[in-house]
């Protein structure tokens, strides 16, 4: 038995593995994870709904956007038609998730080869990219990883002046340049292929039965997308196609993001272009919101995977019941079966490939 | 494994990637020298006044790696870029703007904040805050406070540079080290403030705050927005 880790950049503490080995084969793995301990699902039910806003920042504190979205989706819900956000609201939150999403994918890529054994030459190119939208992210909402931008019923602020036109400079002109770039790079360096190809294999069937989702869902080649599954927002509106892999190994994680961020650019490109004027808040603002009593679960396609909010509220100002199915938790349930029969080297790129982040997982 | 056509396209990315910065900073007169440093192309040792780093910009057009040489060298702030909340005081009259209505605390998610509301000589309460604490420590920086502050009395601060050797006194922020005046923060967020919205809620706010100020103290005595008490921060 060998305690493994911590190891990756995200796990800083509050996750290492349990790992039963045979010589350098591994035989059995159970993760330990905990020690972050926020109490995110209490705090959840003391704040008012509103209070819990920024809260959401910090879960998977890499794709901040994402989680206002979930969160926003889910009170919306409850509260029904008088919180319908404006067409001009629904497509800035839409240009904010798949910038998220590309930020996140760019992250997770360069930090797989990190683990992989590349040090940082990756990392920084992909990095680069991310600052960029990271500034965009600032511009708008005042911070560039803890934005609390999402608003029920719309978003916080609009745009400032001058921000569409380099949004649409780093979306037209840029990121596919960068995502080829990449691509170009790392997808036929034979040094990857040799330590990502067959490694890390997690079968369609086992995919499903984990419950896992995101990239390590569609990499073992089911094609499901909550963009598509169980349209949210304005997805509806968008061409775009679902990226799976075919063999479900280290790989094909890595190229279902590498593809995803080619469709994010799609679906950015069509939302730059549509946007339209008006306002971005359904009615007044307020500190005052009323939830009607009832039951929710907002559900989005985070980077990681399915990001859903449950609430059950009983008309008071806070939630009666607020739990998170958060995609880093469940996905690392696979874990283990994906590190069966390979040796303790793989597992540090198998836990890569995951693309998980502690903040979420022990909430 | 053997090495193959996918390495060595690798690593001609990787050369192509260094001859372009470096084209780059020899362009832009950077290739021998600190880029935050003093005027001389060795100059090593001069750093720039405070105040006056050179501002980095990375835009969409610019390639290759970049590293910002802070503190020399700085990247720009963005309008709403917020760290914590200050209180405004109107430079015309020396008010605080701010009521004591306790809304900012109650909308706070770590709840930081806390204040105690002025009295007058009668006992009565007046609309002003005696004192008001904020614990930076404790502060998420969301803006919710700011964002929400019925007399546009909260504003998000852009000072990130807080270190600080003692935490239990210094990062208690009171009243005294809360204060801004309008014309710092028209100075730090020129768009919001010369924005209709907030020129015609200031109005709105100034009206609404003397007119709960002479209910407060009597309007018998005369006390208007002008004569308001100024809290001792100010005087």
């Amino acid at each position: 038995m060998v305690s493994m880790g911590p190891q990756h950049p995200s796990t800083h503490g509050v996750f290492r593995m349990n790992v039963r080995v045979d010589g350098e084969t591994i035989v059995g793995l159970k993760p330990v994870m905990g020690y972050l301990h926020r109490n995110h699902e209490k705090i959840g039910e003391r704040n008012t709904f509103l209070m819990n806003m920024p809260f959401t920042d910090r879960l998977d504190y890499l794709t901040s956007m994402g989680n206002n979205f979930g969160y926003a989706l889910a009170v919306e819900q409850l509260m029904g038609d008088e919180a319908k956000p404006p067409e001009r609201a629904e497509y800035i939150r839409v240009i904010m998730a798949e910038l998220t999403r590309i930020a996140s994918h760019m992250w997770s890529i360069g930090f797989l080869l990190n683990d992989l054994g590349a040090f940082f030459t990756p990392a920084l190119y992909a990095i680069e990219e991310r600052e960029l939208i990271l500034d965009l992210f600032e511009w708008a909402s005042g911070s560039r990883m803890m934005c609390n931008y999402f608003r029920f019923g719309g978003v916080a602020a609009d745009l400032p002046p001058g921000w569409l036109d380099r949004c649409r400079a780093i979306v037209e002109n840029r990121l596919d340049k960068k995502i080829d770039e990449l691509d170009e790079y790392l997808s036929g360096n034979e040094i990857l292929l040799d330590r990502a190809r067959g490694v890390g294999v997690l079968s369609t069937e086992d995919a499903i039965n984990f419950s896992t989702s995101g990239p390590v869902l569609r990499g073992s080649n089911v094609p499901y997308d909550l963009r598509r599954a169980a349209p949210y927002g304005i997805y509806d509106r968008f061409e775009f196609a679902v990226a799976v892999g075919n063999h479900g190994d280290v790989y094909d994680r890595y190229y279902v993001r590498l593809m995803e961020m080619r469709e994010s650019v799609r679906i950015l490109k069509q939302a730059v272009r549509g946007i339209p004027e008006g306002p971005i808040l359904a009615g007044k603002k307020t500190y005052q919101i009323k939830v009607p009593a009832g039951e929710a679960y907002g559900r989005v396609e985070n980077p990681k995977g399915e990001l859903g909010y449950y609430l059950v509220s009983d008309g008071s100002a806070a939630a009666y019941r607020y739990h998170v199915r958060s995609p880093s938790f469940i996905n690392l349930t696979a874990l283990e079966r994906m590190c069966l029969g390979r040796t303790i080297a793989d597992v540090v790129g198998i836990l890569g490939s995951l693309d998980i982040v502690l903040g979420e997982v022990d909430r | 494994m053997a090495i193959g056509s996918g390495v060595i396209r690798g690593h001609w990315i990787t050369l192509r990637r260094f001859l372009l910065t470096f084209a780059r900073d020899v362009r832009d007169g950077f290739a021998l020298r600190r880029r935050g440093g003093g005027p001389q192309p060795l100059d090593f040792f001069k750093t720039p006044t405070r105040g006056e780093e050179r501002v980095v910009v990375q835009d969409a057009t610019i390639d290759g790696l970049f590293t910002v040489e802070y503190p020399d060298e700085r990247l720009p702030v963005f309008e709403r870029f917020r760290m914590l909340p200050v209180l405004i005081y109107d430079d015309e009259d020396g008010n605080v703007r701010c009521t004591s209505c306790n809304i900012c605390a109650k909308v706070c998610p770590p709840q930081c904040i806390w204040m105690v509301q002025a009295k007058s000589p009668k006992g009565t309460v007046v609309p002003l805050p005696e004192d008001f604490f904020i614990d930076m420590d404790v502060c998420m920086n969301c803006g919710l406070c700011a964002e929400y502050c019925p007399f546009d009395a909260i504003k998000m601060d852009q000072n990130f540079e807080l270190a600080n050797s003692e935490r239990h006194r210094t990062h208690i922020y009171s009243l005294q080290d809360l204060l801004v005046s309008s014309a710092y923060y028209a100075q730090t967020h020129p768009e919001a403030w010369s924005s209709p919205e907030e020129t015609a809620e200031r109005a709105k706010v100034a009206k609404k705050k003397g007119q709960r100020l002479q209910k407060a103290l009597g309007a018998g005595r005369g006390v208007g927005t002008e004569s308001a008490p100024k809290t001792s921060a100010l005087i």
